[in-house]
């Protein structure tokens, strides 16, 4: 079955970017818990990636369409079903449906624009509010994020609270993380930590905002902002309220999915006692970490030094991930760095090691043919501090000789700046005599003309007296 | 009539009781020399080639002055009159110049600038005369840095030096000299100024060179950025020849910060494209036997790139004037493309065809500067 759909003229076309391994998690239960338009979207994006669950995910995604309100949406995921699976009778178009639901939302969208002029008429700031809120709402629900993002900051010079910021700015976030917009995300999330909330509401806030900075600092690859963001998010963020409207633990990301994203930002950018200090030991994490268990042992794992188990173990996880909506995009990049990371820590306290043990030690990815290879690339770019013996067939720690490298290190650099202030006193000494080029006037004469020459005499007094001046 | 010769020429004695005190001694060296200015050629020429000859009596480490303006006339007489075999290298009067440039007085030649500038300009001459331009350069070292053992003040002479090293070739011997910083230029200081300054006068210990030998002292011509540039640019030149790229990319440097506003000349751009080749050979990380390929023996400049392989860090010097720098940038794009293609690490192809690629611009380039005389770099 499966294979039979890898051939399909929709993943044919998409050779790159399919999964080929069946994923280990079970598409019921995890799609499960998620809610809103991620449900839809986390189906599209596991459906259009894997032919195992292609159907399953098609299937429910065009249900799930179908009660919605995004017409363009439904349109694209039937398109794409019928490359799928032709004969399959969900994968025909319910075009009375569509036309029906079009002509509906456009009525909705009327009505909603006829009652914010009224709103506008009268003058009332709530009610303005409220109106733009609505077709902000109504706007979400039909996929068109600019709109959605526009009407929600038309909101703005009607907010009478603070609440309200936060509220719209909260929506803002949430628009922009539906679109993929993640330094829009990341500016709005500013701004509800500008709004100045107070006690209760900021409490009630933090874990969220930890949580989506998170997000939106991963998916911008930078890890180590990221990993930070989500280990300090509270374990409150599971029990937390529905803020703004939006039950984001179900809506955005859940659990879990903190877990992963954290655990694996915080493999790819530290080192191993600050993973030990502050995700191993950090209480508030821990919460999250017993939700997936395989990423703390991978975690305790690289702690102890066992980096090819701990390897072995995100490798097994790596179609999951790949099948993940946010973090498809940048695990490989996180693997990477992980995999390097575990090179250079597992080179460290040895001065040689052959290459067949390295090439067992870490089993090689797709990106390099041999081992070689890969450690040549690290040690070129400079994370590796090594020379590769090919006749011996050995990996070898140069020798350092810190004491040696103090001393050249401050030589040089003493030269260097011996030799920048000399620089700067030959362009002195030549603005004192006078000299400097000047455009010409007449691109013909070039230098040495009679006409540079008396400039230049000139000059030169001029510069004497500011020399004088000077001293 | 000689005997009265020597007797004015004797007029001065540098270790006389009387001028002990440096300002008499100031003095006394400017008057002997407006007598000597005084004196017709024809009073020099007395005497010559006799045992009572004046440059046999009298010693060049002691009477410089007179020394120098004897000499100087009679190798004035000598091209005058088209008798130049005295002046042939090996001969009386070559090897009297060449004896007074090694051991002249500092002090005293400090007064006698525009002897000194004569006599090393007759050096110049006659061993380009003979076509053989690598002799002159010995003494006219030895001659500059007698006068000012930093040669940091730059001269006309330090220009016309480092030509002839490059002609004849001699990369090492240009070395001692290009080595000093040149810390001044000569200023244009008014008499006013300098006769006011009565414990300033030349003969006294001085911090630098540039206190005695400015635009009236007649060491050096009136020296413009032009020449100041030619300067720099041969000799990093010569620095290359030497395979002293480090200090070839530093003195290109120098190039590289001076004054502009906002604009750029040929000179700066052909110190541009020298420097960013010889950034790509300085800052590199050498990485074992790289591939050594040699596209032409002309080359040897690219293909040493190839030797090492760099990395790109080609910070221009901060000091520099950014819009100048654009400007040789736009147009020196094939050099940085070079550049860029080198630091790159297992992309040989990419180096060989961007060489492939500037084969004209370096063909041109390679007749022009690498082993270009020096008239076509002054065009």
């Amino acid at each position: 079955m499966a294979s039979d759909l890898a051939d399909s003229p929709f993943f044919r076309r998409r050779k790159a970017k399919i999964v080929k391994d069946p994923p280990k998690f079970d598409l019921e239960s995890y799609i499960s818990n998620y809610d809103g338009f991620t449900r839809i979207d986390r189906l599209h994006h596991i459906g259009s990636h894997s032919p195992y669950l292609a159907t399953d995910a098609y299937r429910a995604a065009i249900a799930e369409a179908l009660q919605g309100k995004n017409v363009q949406l439904y349109l694209d995921l039937v398109a794409e079903y019928s490359q799928i699976a032709p004969d399959d009778p969900e994968a025909l178009t319910d075009t009375r449906w569509a036309e029906e639901k079009t002509r509906k939302v456009q009525n909705e969208q009327d009505k909603l624009e006829h009652e914010l002029k009224s709103y506008k008429n009268n003058l009332i700031k709530e009610s303005i509010r409220m109106g733009n809120e609505d077709m902000g709402h109504f706007y979400y629900a039909c996929g068109d994020w600019t709109n959605a993002l526009k009407a929600y900051l038309r909101m703005r010079e009607h907010c009478t609270s603070t609440k309200h910021l936060a509220d719209m700015a909260l929506r803002l976030v949430f628009v922009s993380i539906a679109s993929k917009a993640w330094l829009t995300a990341q500016q709005n999330l500013m701004k509800v930590d500008s709004a100045q909330l107070k006690g209760d509401e900021k409490t009630k806030l933090d874990p969220l905002l930890s949580a989506l900075a998170g997000l939106a600092h991963m998916s911008l690859g930078r890890f180590r902002e990221a990993a930070l963001s989500f280990i300090n998010t509270s374990p409150a963020f599971l029990t937390a309220e529905p803020a703004a409207g939006i039950k984001w633990q179900r809506e955005v990301l859940t659990g879990n999915d903190i877990a992963v994203y954290g655990g694996l930002c915080a493999l790819a950018s530290m080192d191993r006692t600050e993973l030990q200090n502050q995700v191993l030991a950090n209480n508030d994490f821990r919460n999250f970490l017993e939700l997936e268990p395989h990423i703390r042992r991978a975690i305790n794992l690289f702690c102890s030094s066992k980096y090819s188990a701990c390897l072995e173990i995100l490798e097994s996880y790596r179609s999951d991930y790949l099948l993940d909506v946010f973090l498809s995009e940048v695990v490989g990049d996180i693997y990477s760095r992980i995999r390097t990371k575990s090179i250079v820590q597992y080179f460290i306290p040895f001065s040689c090691v052959t290459l067949d043990e390295m090439a067992s030690k870490f089993q090689l990815t797709r990106e390099h043919a041999t081992i070689e290879d890969e450690l040549e690339a690290m040690i070129n770019d400079g994370t590796l501090n090594a020379r590769i013996d090919l006749v011996d067939r050995l990996l070898i720690s140069p020798p350092t000789n810190p004491r040696f490298n103090v001393h050249n290190d401050a030589l040089s650099m003493a030269q260097r700046y011996e030799h920048t202030l000399q620089l700067r006193l030959t362009r002195l000494n030549m603005l004192a005599a006078g000299m400097e080029i000047r455009p010409e006037r007449n691109s013909h004469q070039r230098e040495n003309a009679p006409s540079s020459f008396g400039e230049g005499i000139s000059a030169g007094l001029r510069g004497f007296g500011n020399k004088i001046g000077l001293q | 009539m000689a005997a009265e010769l020597l007797n004015s020429l004797l007029a001065f004695q540098p270790d006389a009781p009387e001028v002990k005190d440096r300002r008499e001694y100031d003095r006394h060296a400017r008057e002997f020399i407006d007598t000597l200015h005084k004196c017709s050629q024809s009073l020099f020429l007395k005497g010559a080639d006799t045992p009572q000859d004046v440059l046999n009596v009298l010693d060049p480490a002691v009477n410089s002055i007179a020394y120098a303006f004897t000499l100087r006339n009679r190798i004035q007489h000598a091209i005058d009159k088209n008798n130049t075999q005295t002046l042939k290298p090996g001969n009386a009067l070559w090897n009297k110049l060449v004896q007074f440039l090694e051991s002249f007085d500092p002090i005293q030649m400090r007064y006698a600038g525009v002897e000194y500038k004569k006599l090393v300009e007759y050096v110049e001459l006659i061993a380009r005369g003979v076509n053989t331009p690598a002799i002159a350069v010995s003494p006219i070292r030895s001659a500059m840095l007698r006068l000012d053992p930093t040669t940091g003040c730059f001269t006309t002479t330090h220009l016309n030096f480092i030509r002839l090293c490059l002609e004849g070739r001699a990369y090492a011997a240009a070395l001692p000299i290009l080595d000093n910083y040149i810390h001044s230029f000569p200023t244009n200081i008014q008499n006013s100024i300098r006769e006011s300054s009565e414990y300033v006068v030349p003969c006294a210990d001085s911090v630098t060179s540039g206190e005695f030998i400015h635009t009236k002292s007649g060491h050096s011509d009136k020296v413009t950025l032009a020449e100041i540039q030619e300067y720099y640019v041969l000799g990093a030149i010569a620095y290359i020849g030497a395979r002293q790229f480090k200090n070839a990319h530093q003195i290109l440097e120098h190039v590289l910060v001076i004054p502009a506003a906002g604009v750029a000349n040929g000179l700066m751009l052909e110190a541009y494209k020298k420097w960013v080749l010889v950034d790509c050979l300085v800052n590199h990380t050498s990485v074992g036997n790289s591939s050594r390929f040699i596209v032409r023996r002309n080359y040897w400049l690219l293909s040493s790139i190839f030797t090492f392989a760099s990395v790109a860090s080609r910070q221009v010097p901060r000091t520099a004037n950014p819009s100048s720098i654009k400007q040789i940038r736009a147009a020196a794009k094939a050099y940085d493309a070079l550049a860029d293609a080198s630091s790159d690490f297992n992309n040989l192809p990419k180096l060989k065809s961007q060489v492939a690629a500037g084969r004209d611009i370096w063909a041109e380039v390679s007749d022009l500067c690498l082993f270009g005389s020096r008239s076509e770099l002054a065009l």
